[in-house]
């Protein structure tokens, strides 16, 4: 198996082999994350910049330390959205990050596409870390890990997304990549948050939320966005949370083996309640561990001798 | 003094079976004659043998962005005449919002006063609102006396249905239609059109009610009003079933769809991969919506063609698909794009011909005839088996924002002649250079 692009930017871009083999890869970088010695001289000498032009704690941490551990060195480039629709155009930034020679450029970016111009405008690799609704194939890669981790496989397995699906990258990510390794998703929104023709992209909607997870193996909850309350997209916190949230009642209709996930920062008590965050069938932690295992994979794929193993 | 020999006339209306020679004389069609007579009297007219070529009435187009004054880097009067006269167009309406907006008569008449030195005929249409603000009517009155031929918001659609009844009743009375933007900008927050592309692009849709809702609103605010309504490039199935609603009440409406609306889908814009010349609004429906479109051209529910020429230079399209200003460029490309129809036997060209040429005239109220004797010299030739790729080398527009840029079209336009004058000849400029060759 060869890897060959020069961009991570979308799980729509990929294959279904291509996804197996990011996986592959990302199993034995996670082996390096349990060293006493967690650094590898791989991406010695190679120059790794993030790009930020949102805010970002945990997706932002994870490339840094997955970079670091593979000896690469890191700049960091922030910027607020306002700086940049007033003064320099996100090309001519690019151009910027291009001039410093880096390698990799990993950004995010709250405009939906804008992962993917920037991809045809570097020649260095272009990695996505979240561009507006679109994707964030990272996150996706690194769920996908974990429910490898846990399941044993992805394949027939019963996949519930819930939550703010329309504004949510995490979510088209994980929908893409799911349905591509053969998994049978179905998601759950208030139906003003759920996208258009969504049956179209090969999942199914949920009816009965309380009812349906009793038959999942794994169910992925999504973070609403407080401020959209504003917005007229939902009336209240406390409404959300009773008929959109996942309760501790529902617990007792989990299957024993069925795992939670939540990609984070989380609301407790909104979209999720503190005792299903902390049950034993949450897996919220072991996500985050095992994104850097995967972007250690991506990134060494992407310069390291990876494409070519 | 010039003999056009060797046409094929398409006419929208009065038909003309054979190959004739078209005598121009001071700007006026003095002749038409089977081209197997050799007539003494045009001996020291200048000949041009155009056997193979189509001729038929140059085109109109009444939804153009010319951009100046105010925006001169994106295109201005000059750039964009020469892009109409490349198209086959040789009388454009060009669109109110300019910098500053056409709502005072200096305006009109600053580009009236232009548009003259370009050799074909540049009608402005002014605003409906002061500075496109929606808040209070321009003087209709001055606008009109000063030279402005219908009245529009475009861009925008107004909010205030109690001010767009006002204009409606204040346009009756000076008898001049007024041209609807159509959109609810409550409801249009989307960058694309929403449904199952939207949703695998990963962009924020807009709903087609958005159009929808807002072309009943304005038809409606017009049939109470009694006064004449234009709704300018419809996108959708719904606008189509909603205005031969009203037509069939014989309501005053008419209304234009655009050559991509034609052509394009929101399929292209999702698998162009974020490229902001497939941006514009309203943006591009579905591939149902496109059909429908087609078939309510030929039937004539969809009264005319109308480009929407709306230049935007590179750096500002160049940006996030979300950031770009919406817009694309379409006079060079009208006749080419619309003429795939043809092949496709979706209209007649005579159909199309009359749809891009008499009938938008009669919408805005310009005089325009066909080619007869007697009939100023308005004349598109069109090389109908020509096939080659649409390059960016040979834009004439100032912008380069085209979607169609390295697609291969069947059919161009090959020379313009306005008001009896070869304005665009890329037929024999071409002959000559492979002559000098």
């Amino acid at each position: 198996m060869k890897f060959n692009r020069k961009d991570l930017v979308s799980i729509r871009d990929l294959t279904k082999e291509e996804i197996e083999f990011i996986l592959e890869q990302a199993q034995s970088f996670k082996e390096i994350n349990e060293r006493v010695i967690k650094k590898v001289p791989t991406l010695r000498g190679k120059t790794v910049v993030t790009c930020f032009y949102e805010p970002s704690t945990r997706t932002r941490l994870s490339f840094e330390v997955a970079a670091k551990r593979l000896s690469a060195d890191t700049l960091n480039f922030s910027a607020s959205t306002s700086s940049v629709k007033k003064g320099e155009t996100f090309l001519d930034t690019l151009k910027n990050i291009e001039a410093l020679k880096s390698d990799v450029v990993i950004i995010r970016h709250p405009a939906s596409g804008a992962t993917k111009f920037a991809s045809k405008i570097l020649k260095a690799s272009v990695v996505n870390a979240g561009d507006g609704i679109n994707e964030h194939p990272t996150q996706a890669l690194l769920d996908a890990f974990t429910i490898l981790e846990k399941k044993g496989r992805i394949k027939g397995l019963n996949i519930i997304i819930a939550g703010d699906i329309l504004h949510s990258r995490v979510a088209r990510s994980n929908i893409f990549l799911l349905t591509k390794l053969g998994a049978n998703v179905k998601v759950y929104a208030p139906p003003m948050m759920m996208p258009r023709d969504i049956e179209k992209t090969g999942v199914k909607i949920v009816k009965d939320f309380r009812d349906e997870i009793k038959e999942a193996d794994v169910v992925m909850m999504l973070r609403v966005q407080l401020e959209r309350q504003n917005k007229a997209l939902f009336p209240s916190i406390r409404e959300y949370a009773k008929f959109f949230g996942f309760k501790k009642e529902y617990l007792e209709n989990l299957k024993n083996d069925a795992i939670i996930m939540h990609p984070g920062p989380m609301n407790r008590g909104v979209e999720i309640s503190s005792e299903v965050a902390d049950s034993d069938k949450s897996v919220i932690l072991e996500q985050v561990e095992n994104g850097i295992a995967v972007r250690m994979a991506i990134l060494y794929l992407l310069i390291g001798s990876g494409g070519e193993s | 003094m010039i003999v056009l020999k060797n046409l094929k006339i398409v006419n929208p209306v009065k038909d003309f079976n054979g190959i004739f020679n078209i005598a121009i004389k001071d700007g006026i069609i003095i002749d038409i004659y089977e081209s197997e007579l050799e007539k003494k009297e045009y001996r020291d007219f200048q000949h041009f043998d155009l056997k193979g070529k189509v001729a038929t009435p140059s085109f109109v187009d009444i939804h153009v962005h010319l951009r100046d004054p105010g925006y001169e880097y994106k295109e201005d009067i000059f750039s964009g005449a020469e892009a109409a006269k490349k198209g086959g167009f040789t009388d454009i309406c060009c669109m109110a919002n300019t910098n500053p907006v056409i709502d005072n008569e200096e305006v009109v008449k600053y580009i009236l006063k232009k548009g003259k030195e370009t050799k074909i005929n540049i009608y402005p249409v002014a605003a409906i609102t002061k500075g496109l603000k929606g808040e209070s009517l321009t003087e209709f009155g001055n606008l009109i006396e000063a030279g402005a031929i219908a009245l529009s918001d475009d861009g925008v659609d107004i909010r205030n249905a109690f001010l767009l009844k006002t204009a409606f009743e204040y346009a009756k009375f000076f008898n001049v239609p007024i041209l609807c933007h159509c959109e609810n900008l409550n409801l249009a927050t989307g960058f694309m059109r929403d449904g199952k592309y939207s949703t695998l692009a990963g962009i924020m849709g807009n709903p087609s009610i958005s159009e929808e809702i807002n072309v009943f609103r304005n038809i409606k605010i017009a049939e109470y009003t009694g006064s004449k309504v234009h709704i300018c490039h419809i996108s959708s199935k719904g606008s189509v079933e909603i205005i031969r609603f009203f037509k069939n009440k014989d309501v005053n409406v008419t209304c234009e769809v655009t050559p991509h609306h034609l052509s394009l889908t929101d399929k292209d814009v999702y698998e162009s991969d974020y490229d902001t010349n497939f941006k514009m609004n309203p943006p591009l429906g579905t591939e149902e919506d496109k059909e429908i479109l087609i078939e309510s051209l030929s039937e004539g529910i969809i009264d005319c063609v109308a480009t929407d020429h709306a230049p935007h230079a590179e750096h500002e399209k160049l940006v996030e698909f979300e950031y770009a200003p919406n817009g694309i460029i379409g006079l060079e490309t009208a006749f080419p794009v619309c003429y795939q129809l043809v092949l496709n036997n979706k209209i007649t060209l005579k159909d199309l011909i009359y749809r891009m040429t008499i009938k938008p005239a009669k919408i805005v109220g310009i005089e325009k005839g066909e080619i007869e004797v007697g009939a100023k010299a308005n004349i598109t030739i069109i090389d109908i088996e020509l096939e080659k790729v649409y390059t960016k080398d040979e834009i004439k527009s100032k912008s380069k924002n085209s979607p169609f840029i390295g697609r291969k079209f069947k059919g161009w336009p090959i020379m313009t002649i306005s008001n009896g004058e070869i304005v665009y000849d890329w037929w024999y400029k071409r002959l000559e250079e492979e002559l000098s060759k």
